[in-house]
């Protein structure tokens, strides 16, 4: 009989007005490490948020270690004996390695106040290596690879002996190899009794790692399986709602001449050396992995990063772009990957929102801008693009993700952009406003728009894209109609390997 | 329905704030209600109303411009040395206004340039205005007016003095600027999410440029305003001017993080602080007292402010988990 080390009872959140969660279930044995998957936006971070206090529950029991518990931080959920590592790194990157294991813990290593560096590095010596870890204590966080980075926050995490130790796509930035000693890891606390909770999105490693899965969908509980009994194609079902082919339909269309060309686009540090030309009615695709330099070229082009040297041609002219600015009047639009920072501007309406781009040329002579003008074509493009919203007044957060990203779009649609540069178009949107994204895609692209986009998700591009583009380290190693692509071989290429290699 | 009534009186708690105070002052004194005393308190609200409109802007853009009281003194001895020297009233104005977009001119550069915060910026340049108008007029008054000049100030039209003209006409002005001209709309873009203004297209540094600029202009009619009334150009004139300012327009519902603004609040407010300083005039307070009472009026606005932005999403987060619950009965049937 497994020991019951978590059990989350009808857990409710609601964010504003959009519920994230609604009566989920989740329970964890020791020693067993159980898989948590579902689409982006699914619930995942935000179940873990709940359990480590990061966001209060609206509704539900938590029972830890046979207490019911709702712990007010993470500090306190780590006192407890819950540890997360996250996906964005979160260590302090100017302080050594061993100084951020410890962090917030120097009265381990402190006598009458005084700090005993050494006896601190010893001990984190001996973790590492009780880990497998080939860093040494002191090396300063920021000269490390992110895979480096991650396997610090793993250790730091081991250093606190939890029960639980939840990881959310810890494989996402590593190599074969370094995946392969994540496992060794995670086998070896396994053996000890703590139990491990798994989120990623690649679902060959599930079936490597994990013994149990639970899916979850659009905020809600969908089951959880033995891994020995459930097979792929039924956990994609699962995690999408519908059967596998049907992601997006693509028809073929002709293509046009080219329309947008980048020459040698090199921004030191980000990207180098960066050719390519995009048909007019064609989508081009760029996949790599996290920090590739993918949204850095896209970065670079549009001005949001100001580039060393190269060259962007719109309809065969040259466009100088130092700044947005330029690029939008070069008839470029950018959907940039970061919503909240880059893209919506929260106090603002939905309207406004929508003709922030256009705003320059809606207004007459003198700058004036006339409301009905406004009111009228914002209205017209939101109901094409099926926006849905309560009234062109209501501020945009009020909206789904999913709106909130056609909204972005409608942005530069209404400048009726030749070149539309997506980053990430449906990250964190649930799986009704991606299909609708999909199509709206397509749509773009019969209309005889240039498309170029970055996504992580690889069916995403594999059924969307013309032609795909693998970044790596800043390059673009690998080109490959869509015909000939598979997700083996772009992530082939995409981990840095040379041809044959594997 | 009472949810409704609620954001209501909350979205306009200035105004509602303003008709409690000016209620209840009535009640207390009679003299408070007679057209005299109205009538004085706009004019004496009209120059700080004046650069209230003014912070709008300001403030809107997310940004802060403390060195406002100080340019105030600045304007005034410029514009009254400029009429000792035989300058006509327009000239020295439109040279006072000059001179103020070249100061917020100052202001912006530093700011833009060298990425420093708005509020250590103008801290500092409150401290060189105030010391250059001491240098200049040698703590002296300068009391050589033009007539015309001084009517500004002082005169009536149809029995209304002239500042309460000038104020409407400025206030209609921001009003527009800020609901139907492509100024407003980007001081509300950069105030709202600047990195995303300026990936949509907008020339963010050139919106500082001009909210400061906008700002100078407000400051040089306010400075007309004030001198105009005193007829001398007092070198400690606009001291701590930029605090009633704020206060106001931060009372009437403008944010200071940017990107919401509220011109008529502002105007609201401005009276409320107006009111409350008369009141204590009236009710022959200790002036001292007056410093403590507006204090404790900005304090309560901003909770108050704070407390209604928690309640609207509280009562957002309700009808959401009422639909919720809907819902999730819905598909217990179902089963």
């Amino acid at each position: 009989m497994p020991e019951t080390i978590l059990k989350m009872t009808d857990i409710s959140k609601v964010f504003g007005g959009v519920i994230a969660l609604n009566k989920v279930q989740f329970e964890l044995n020791k020693g067993v490490v159980h898989a948590l998957i579902g689409e982006n936006g699914a619930g995942k971070s935000t179940l873990m948020k709940v359990l480590l206090g990061l966001h209060r529950k609206d509704n539900g029991t938590i029972v830890y270690d046979g207490r019911e518990v709702e712990f007010h931080s993470p500090s306190q959920a780590l006192q407890a004996g819950i540890s997360m590592i996250h996906q964005e790194v979160s260590l302090v990157h100017k302080m050594t390695v061993a100084e951020n294991i410890w962090l917030g813990r120097e009265q381990l290593f402190s006598k009458g106040g005084y700090l005993q560096v050494r006896k601190r590095d010893q001990e984190t010596r001996k973790l590492l290596e009780l880990l497998g870890i080939e860093i040494e204590p002191n090396a300063v966080v920021e000269r490390l690879s992110i895979a480096q980075m991650q396997l610090v926050e793993l250790a730091r995490a081991v250093s606190y002996h939890p029960n639980i130790i939840i990881m959310d796509e810890p494989t996402s930035a590593l190599t074969d190899q370094e995946v392969e000693k994540l496992y060794k890891i995670i086998r070896s606390l396994k053996a000890e009794g703590v139990a491990i909770v798994f989120i990623s999105h690649k679902l060959e490693e599930l079936y490597e790692i994990c013994d149990c899965v639970t899916i979850m969908r659009d905020g809600t509980y969908i089951g959880t399986y033995p891994m020995s009994e459930i097979s792929n194609d039924m956990l994609i079902k699962m995690i999408t709602g519908r059967p596998v082919s049907t992601l997006f339909e693509k028809e073929k269309h002709e293509l046009g001449e080219v329309v947008f060309e980048v020459k040698n686009l090199t921004h030191y540090g980000n990207c180098y050396d960066v050719n390519f030309q995009v048909r007019a009615g064609e989508v081009v695709g760029f996949c790599g992995l996290m920090g590739a330099g993918r949204t850095e070229i896209l970065q670079a082009i549009f001005g949001i990063d100001k580039k060393d040297s190269g060259n962007v041609f719109v309809q065969g002219k040259e466009v100088f772009i130092r700044s947005p600015r330029d690029a939008v009047s070069a008839g470029i639009g950018m959907v940039t990957e970061d919503r909240l920072r880059q893209g919506a501007i929260y106090t603002m309406s939905v309207m406004h929102n929508a003709t922030l781009a256009v705003f320059n040329r809606l207004c007459n002579k003198i700058h004036y801008n006339s409301p009905r003008k406004e009111e009228k074509l914002f209205a017209e493009k939101a109901n094409d693009l099926s926006v849905k919203y309560s009234s062109p007044k209501a501020k945009i957060g009020e909206l789904s993700g999913g709106n909130q990203q056609k909204v972005i779009i409608e942005r530069w649609l209404l400048t009726e952009p030749k070149v539309l540069l997506l980053d990430e178009p449906t990250r964190g949107i649930d799986v009704g406003a991606k299909s609708e994204i999909y199509a709206l895609i397509d749509r773009m692209s019969k209309e005889g728009k240039a498309v170029v986009m970055v996504s992580s998700e690889m069916p995403e591009l594999l059924s969307l894209c013309d032609r795909i583009f693998v970044v790596h380290e800043g390059r673009i190693v690998f080109e490959c109609p869509r015909e000939k692509a598979t997700q083996e071989l772009l992530m082939h290429y995409a981990f840095g390997l040379e041809e044959g290699e594997s | 329905m009472k949810n409704k009534v609620s954001g209501f009186i909350l979205s306009n708690k200035a105004a509602i704030i303003l008709l409690v105070l000016a209620a209840g002052m009535s009640l207390v004194t009679p003299v408070f209600l007679t057209q005299t005393n109205l009538v004085n308190v706009i004019r004496q609200t009209s120059t700080s109303a004046i650069l209230a409109c003014g912070y709008c802007m300001i403030l809107g853009a997310g940004y802060i411009d403390l060195s406002v009281g100080s340019q105030i003194g600045m304007m005034g001895a410029l514009m009254a040395l400029l009429m000792r020297a035989g300058a006509p009233t327009i000239v020295a104005i439109l040279a006072a206004m000059v001179f103020g977009m070249l100061l917020g001119c100052m202001n912006a550069f530093i700011i833009t340039t060298f990425e420093l915060p708005a509020f250590i910026v103008t801290l500092a340049s409150q401290q060189i205005v105030r010391g250059a108008v001491y240098l200049i007029t040698g703590m002296v008054p300068i009391l050589d007016m033009n007539e015309s000049y001084v009517w500004l100030g002082q005169g009536r039209i149809l029995s209304i003095p002239v500042p309460i003209y000038i104020l409407a006409v400025v206030f209609i002005i921001v009003l527009l600027i800020m609901n139907r001209f492509k100024f407003g709309r980007h001081i509300l873009a950069v105030g709202g999410n600047a990195q995303a203004a300026y990936v949509s297209g907008i020339h963010t540094k050139a919106v500082v440029y001009k909210v400061y600029m906008a700002m100078g202009v407000c400051i040089a009619i306010a400075a007309t305003v004030l001198t105009g009334r005193s007829a001398s150009a007092q070198p400690s004139a606009g001291l701590n001017m930029e605090m009633d300012a704020i206060a106001a327009v931060v009372v009437g519902g403008t944010s200071m993080a940017g990107g919401v603004v509220n011109v008529p609040g502002a105007l609201f407010g401005s009276l409320i602080v107006g009111v409350v300083n008369n009141a204590m005039n009236l009710l022959k307070l200790d002036s001292n007292w007056q410093l403590v009472a507006k204090g404790g009026l900005i304090l309560f606005a901003v909770i108050l402010d704070k407390a209604s932005a928690k309640f609207m999403n509280k009562t957002e987060r309700a009808s959401a988990i009422k639909a919720m619950a809907a819902s999730g009965t819905k598909n217990g049937n179902s089963n």
